[in-house]
């Protein structure tokens, strides 16, 4: 059902279509944003701010039941009968609500994608696939693969951030009210990217994300390396940003069009101004390549995951990494399908300078924290296989590699808090000496992610790398795929040393224990068992990753 | 007035703030580089709408403005934090994060 009726207005202006359940999942995080932020300025008048938006709640709710919305009309009610119960709940511990709330509005996020996903798979003859056509906002948005497999890994990636890190926030001080909205805001931003059909939109939904974690970034205002690594993250994102908009910029003189498909139909008739439109994609690859850390455009990645809270930086490495290869796939493979001969050589050869560079310079780490950034360096470098591919095999590749580099990063960012939680400061290999013996059970996760993280079976990495390299022999790229190979030996060496260390080395017993809070020994239990499921039952998701390639126009 | 002349002065604009950003280490003129950027984006884009005669280009404008002034509201806050912690506002003087 198309709630907004195309009206002629006098010239040939037209109103678009606006498809709300196209975005649904969307609407439902930015209003628990909106939501969480208002009860965290109402402080003390909890009731006053949850009532009415539990009464909104449910109007719309009601509403958009009896439009014929079931699913995300019983969402937007349950979510207007929890907020009220959970302000009565823990009056005097309004972070916890918060918690709970975004947690809850990414759960039913997730549930709406699985909703969307099914009404656009049975698009013969059911009446959902009107609900829910495959662009939104006369195209601006676009309701395909790419997106829907983003919004899996983002609002997953994000939903287990949050109880990763509300006890670490709580123990440094920082667990201010802005967290919340501002990690939902920055997976809205994400998501949005991830659908962006046009450069408008793509700018936007980018700069949405990327403002939220510049704060997040900076969120420990005593810590001067938070400071640090939230000015650094700024000032190159923004340089990027603007890039990036010259790039775009140069493409509209070229085609005369904003649409990513019109530019790249455009793109194929072109004589004259080529030589425009290859600054445009030399200008936009210099300013994605920033975003997704390939090599030479990678030098603030150490720095902003060394100085940031560590569950923030889980986070980016996460989501970010999932949002910014979507924009990559959609940009390349929809707008740029006809300057092939141009970008396949030079991301190739990104590709392999990033996976050499990246698995060479985390050897010689001894920071964890940025051992995982170099280390998410040399992931960025695997997903591009999957690009320069140019194949639905190399495109569901791609989409499957993030999932699989989301949930063992995520666990062994997990880790590093719990270690983090009971000492001051860095987590360097020394702290790691022994914790097999003294704490097994943070050992064997973090072991076993990393072991996900260095591609080895039966673990969710080891079924990433392997479809990525199969997409890229399909694709003559055997080349590239050799280097992958060769980087990850050098990568294995990496991660295993570590493991080493904690089992093999004699343990300090000064040194304290780690400690986990309920939510964060939840969320690591979660992501480990991912990475063994994903591992050794890779079909259901992968399956889901093959149709979701097969959607994308 | 032939319409590459706009082209050829935001390009120049464009390499200006570039190399300012490269160059300068104060995060006040950093940022002005960074606006004198996204300025010549302007320029290009509007009168690459004029010379297609749509109204994308001046639409997109107006976003570049606004999404202009929100990173402005975040740079700032970032830079005063900075000045009150530091009593610098030279970018190259916090070296913390290095291995």
């Amino acid at each position: 059902m198309i709630l907004a009726q195309t009206a002629d207005l006098p010239g040939d202006l037209v109103i678009p279509d606006v498809a709300w359940s196209s975005f649904a999942p969307e609407l439902l995080v930015t209003a628990m944003a909106l939501v969480l932020l208002l009860v965290a300025v109402a402080k003390g008048r909890e009731l006053l701010v949850t009532v009415p938006s539990a009464l909104i709640g449910l109007g719309v709710g009601t509403w958009l039941v009896t439009e014929g919305l079931v699913v995300p009309g019983g969402v937007t009610i349950a979510l207007g009968i929890a907020l009220p119960a959970l302000g009565f709940a823990f009056p005097r511990r309004s972070s916890m609500v918060q918690a709970w709330g975004a947690g809850l509005a990414l759960a039913g996020a997730l549930v709406l994608t699985g909703w969307q996903y099914v009404a656009v798979l049975n698009v013969g003859g059911d009446t959902l696939a009107t609900i829910l056509p495959q662009s939104a906002l006369a195209g601006a948005l676009a309701n395909d693969g790419i997106a829907f497999f983003t919004r899996i890994t983002v609002y997953l990636s994000t939903l287990l951030v949050i109880p990763l890190g509300y006890g670490y926030l709580q123990d440094r001080r920082i667990n201010r009210a802005e967290v919340e909205p501002l990690l939902l805001l920055s997976a809205v931003g994400m998501v949005a990217l991830a659908t962006a059909n046009d450069l408008i939109t793509l700018f936007i939904a980018l700069e949405v994300f990327s403002l939220a974690l510049y704060v997040l970034a900076g969120l420990a205002r005593r810590d001067p390396r938070s400071q640090e690594a939230s000015l650094k993250y700024f000032v190159m994102g923004s340089v990027a940003s603007a890039i990036l908009l010259y790039g775009m910029a140069l493409l509209y003189v070229a085609t005369g069009s904003l649409s990513l498909p019109v530019i790249g139909a455009e793109l194929g008739a072109l004589g004259a101004l080529r030589t425009v439109s290859a600054f445009g994609l030399a200008l936009v690859t210099v300013g994605i390549g920033f975003k997704v850390a390939l090599v030479p455009f990678h030098f603030w990645t150490p720095d902003v995951y060394q100085g940031s809270p560590s569950n923030i930086t889980a986070f980016m490495a996460a989501a970010t990494k999932a949002a910014g290869f979507a924009a990559l796939l959609r940009l390349y493979l929809v707008a740029f399908p006809n300057l092939q001969t141009l970008w396949v050589p030079v991301l190739s050869v990104l590709a392999a300078i990033t996976m050499l560079y990246g698995a060479y310079l985390a050897l010689v780490q001894r920071d964890l924290k940025r051992m995982l950034a170099y280390s998410s360096i040399t992931h960025a470098g695997y997903a591009t296989i999957g690009v320069v591919a140019v194949s639905n095999a190399g495109l569901s590749g791609t989409l499957w590699y993030l999932l699989t580099y989301a949930v063992g990063t995520l666990g062994a960012f997990g880790c590093i808090v719990a270690i983090e939680r009971t000492r001051r400061g860095e987590v360097t290999l020394v702290d790691l000496r022994g914790l097999g013996k003294t704490s097994p059970a943070t050992a064997g996760i973090l072991a076993l992610c990393l072991l996900s993280l260095a591609g080895l079976p039966p673990t969710a990495g080891f079924v990433g790398k392997l479809v990525v390299f199969q997409a890229g022999i399909e694709s003559g790229l055997t080349w590239l795929v050799v280097i992958g190979v060769l980087s990850s030996v050098i990568a294995a060496f990496f991660y295993l040393r570590i493991a080493g260390v904690m089992f093999l080395e004699d343990a300090d017993p000064t040194r304290p224990l780690p400690s986990a809070s309920t939510g964060l020994s939840t969320s690591i239990a979660i992501a480990a068992t991912l990475v063994v499921f994903l591992g050794v039952q890779p079909q259901l998701l992968l399956q889901l990753a093959d149709t979701a390639a097969a959607l994308v126009r | 007035m032939p319409i590459g002349y706009y082209f050829i002065l935001s390009g120049l604009m464009f390499t200006i703030g570039l190399t300012g950003v490269m160059l300068r280490r104060n995060a006040i003129v950093l940022f002005m580089c960074v606006e004198l950027m996204l300025n010549s984006v302007n320029l290009t884009l509007a009168a690459a709408a004029r010379m297609w005669g749509g109204p994308d280009g001046q639409v997109f404008v107006f976003f570049v403005i606004v999404v202009a002034a929100a990173e402005v509201v975040v740079g700032l806050a970032l830079i005063v934090n900075l000045f009150f912690r530091r009593g610098t506002i030279d970018v190259d003087v916090p070296q913390l994060l290095r291995f």
